[in-house]
């Protein structure tokens, strides 16, 4: 199809984005999408749809008819699906409490210093000064998430962390969650009991079944952790408990190893129930990735792309045959897709949320725009200390101000990209790997896995029983 | 090393530029002025024999990609920026704590001991506005000063008065 702009009719077409798959244009405004056959887009651009149309009307409700636009209305949705925008202060709280870890993951962005050393741990005047910080914010919602190392190593500032602020609540009554990623291999009754009483969501780490699990993740001797990790999955699945805790999440790291045994990792989260996978790219982030275990472990986003798409094939041909497993990422981009909320997911909107959405206090008190910041280790990403700086200081400094412009997709050719929507940058990244907060997106890793994951959605969805297993997916 | 010759009367420069920038990845791509009014573009591949006739075809159906994409962004900018703005308008900063020795106090207590001296009810919430209708009205007001914008022309309506 030839497109003859000077014939496109200015009073007609009101704001798209768009871009041509397969057989059909996919067009985009900030709230709404619809497909249009070649001669449809024609006839659009022309103003000379039928007005009594199907089409036609589709397109007016949608906002894609410039004189039939009722901005009332597309104010209110676009305030909806963006209304991170008007929520004050930050509520996902990342505590890193200690850098310790037992286990020498293969792709660990940690760094696991030596395991005697608890000068790599969060000290009490550390954790309090920290959650003082925390309660800063304006934020009604506030989630304190402790990370690590391995954060059960240093399990008495979790209890201080978490009574401190139970305590500090009292007065301030937010709505406080708490939450913990956890290699599990510390865990006891005692704890687990304590977490449950806390209202603790765990999340912990399962790479896969026993040989991809213990190839990726040995413990330091070098032993593998599958039998700890899948032995106290079981055991919390049976646990009865309030329902308004998750009994026990969890996430692959998917490695060249894993990906090649894509299937089985699923079918993996399939037999424990955990319903919900993500199947992420490995992030190269922190000073243990050079470029040696990049080539034994990593992979191109183009072999990255062919696995996760078989994947994703094999997670829908599950669906059809009856069984709830999901893949996050893909839930996520389908509630910004077909949601009138939106999903404010802090990787994925513009700006992200480093600093706006999340903070990470680091084990000696430094506070970076998000983990993955942190896990850089690098200045930029550094916005204060808790103990000489405020709540005030850390989210208004330059650095971060840097970090909002550096990840608005308007500034970005993205401002052109139909995905844009669904879509988020990620300074953090763009500059651990690409040495510029504004690289040619185009370039980037992650635009050609957001495009490649956004293509194989809109393609699927034609098939009307994938549709309807996506929205059920966000129901 | 493939040479594309563009009339820059048919083809804005940023719609030149914006596939020139779609085209990086793979391609080193030189752009210079040819002759008045003519653009020569030069693509190179960046692997070793590649056939760029292709390549050409492509940039080509993407320069009018890019077009369709400015003429549509450009032709819409004004109702776009209603839309952002008044979903946007009336968003009240919270007034900044000073709290140096990082003592907790949260914006709610803060907020409560602040009274806020606005007579012209620039700090109301978009929800307080909207409920009156007023929305569009006020956000006309301050971006449309212009009485033959493009919104104006849609609406009926005159920039200055509404
Ligand atoms: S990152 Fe890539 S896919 Fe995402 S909006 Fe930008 S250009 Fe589009
Ligand atoms: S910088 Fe990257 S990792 Fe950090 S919040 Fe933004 S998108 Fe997420």
């Amino acid at each position: 199809m030839s497109i003859e702009i000077d014939k496109i009719n200015g009073n007609k077409v009101g704001f798209f984005r768009f871009k041509k798959l397969n057989d059909f244009y996919l067009l985009a405004n900030e709230i709404f999408f619809i497909k249009l056959s070649e001669t449809d887009f024609q006839n659009f651009l022309n103003g000379t749809l039928d007005k009594e149309g199907d089409i036609y009307k589709d397109l007016a409700s949608k906002g894609f008819i410039k004189d039939k636009i009722d901005v009332k209305k597309l104010t209110r949705l676009y305030r909806t699906k963006n209304n991170f925008l008007l929520k004050k202060g930050v509520s996902l709280h990342i505590i890193i409490i200690t850098k310790r870890c037992n286990h020498l993951c293969v792709y660990c962005q940690a760094g696991s210093p030596e395991l005697q050393k608890d000068i790599y741990d969060m000290k009490e005047d550390v954790a309090q000064k920290t959650v003082d910080l925390i309660f800063q914010s304006p934020n009604k919602n506030i989630t304190i998430e402790f990370q690590g190392g391995e954060p059960l190593i240093n399990f008495k500032t979790i209890k201080f962390i978490i009574e401190y602020a139970k305590e500090k609540n009292k007065k301030l009554n937010k709505n406080l969650n708490f939450s913990l990623v956890t290699n599990l291999s510390l865990m006891t009754e005692e704890i687990y009991d304590y977490f449950l009483e806390s209202k603790v969501n765990l999340c912990t780490s399962l790479d896969g079944p026993k040989h991809v699990h213990d190839k990726n993740r040995p413990f330091l001797n070098p032993i593998g952790s599958y039998e700890i990790v899948s032995g106290w999955i079981k055991k919390m699945k049976k646990k009865e408990v309030d329902p308004s805790v998750k009994k026990i999440g969890a996430l692959p790291t998917l490695t060249k190893y894993s990906l090649e045994h894509i299937k089985e990792v699923i079918d993996e989260y399939i037999k424990y129930d955990l319903r919900v996978i993500h199947l992420r790219q490995l992030s190269f982030l922190g000073n243990s990735f050079g470029d040696e275990k990049r080539e034994e472990f990593g992979y191109s986003p183009e072999e990255f792309i062919f696995y996760w798409k078989k994947g994703m094939d094999y997670i829908i041909e599950k669906n059809k045959k009856g069984i709830d497993i999901r893949e996050r990422g893909v839930m996520i981009m389908l509630e910004k897709i077909f949601k009138e909320q939106g999903n404010a997911f802090l990787d994925l909107r513009s700006p992200c949320g480093a600093g706006t959405g999340q903070l990470a206090y680091f084990y000696n008190g430094d506070v970076y725009s998000c983990d993955e910041g942190r896990m850089t280790g690098n200045d930029l990403f550094l916005l204060g200390n808790v103990f000489k700086n405020n709540y005030e200081d850390i989210t208004e400094c330059p650095k971060e101000k840097a970090l909002i412009t550096a990840s608005t997709l308007e500034n970005f050719s993205c401002d052109e990209c139909v995905y844009k929507p669904y879509c988020g940058i990620c300074p953090v990244l763009n500059y651990t790997l690409y040495n510029n907060l504004f690289p040619n997106i185009k370039m980037t890793d992650r635009c050609k896995l957001h495009t490649a994951m956004l293509d194989y959605i809109f393609l699927k969805i034609e098939d009307r029983e994938v549709l309807e297993i996506f929205k059920k997916w966000i129901r | 090393m493939e040479i594309i010759t563009i009339d820059t009367k048919v083809y804005s420069l940023r719609a030149i530029f914006g596939t020139a920038y779609v085209f990086l990845d793979n391609y080193y791509i030189f752009l210079d002025n040819f002759e008045d009014g003519k653009i020569q573009v030069k693509i190179k591949s960046k692997k070793e024999n590649e056939d760029l006739e292709k390549i050409i075809d492509e940039f080509k159906n993407e320069l009018i990609n890019a077009s369709l994409r400015l003429k549509i962004s450009e032709e819409n900018k004004k109702i776009r920026e209603i839309i952002v703005t008044s979903a946007l308008y009336g968003r009240v900063e919270a007034p900044r704590i000073n709290d140096p020795k990082g003592i907790c106090k949260t914006w709610e207590e803060s907020h409560s001991q602040v009274k806020i001296n606005d007579p012209k009810g620039i700090c109301k919430t978009w929800e307080e506005i909207n409920s009156n209708d007023n929305v569009h009205k006020a956000v006309n007001n301050e971006i449309l000063k212009e009485k033959n914008s493009e919104y104006c022309k849609m609406f009926k309506c005159d920039g200055d008065k509404n």
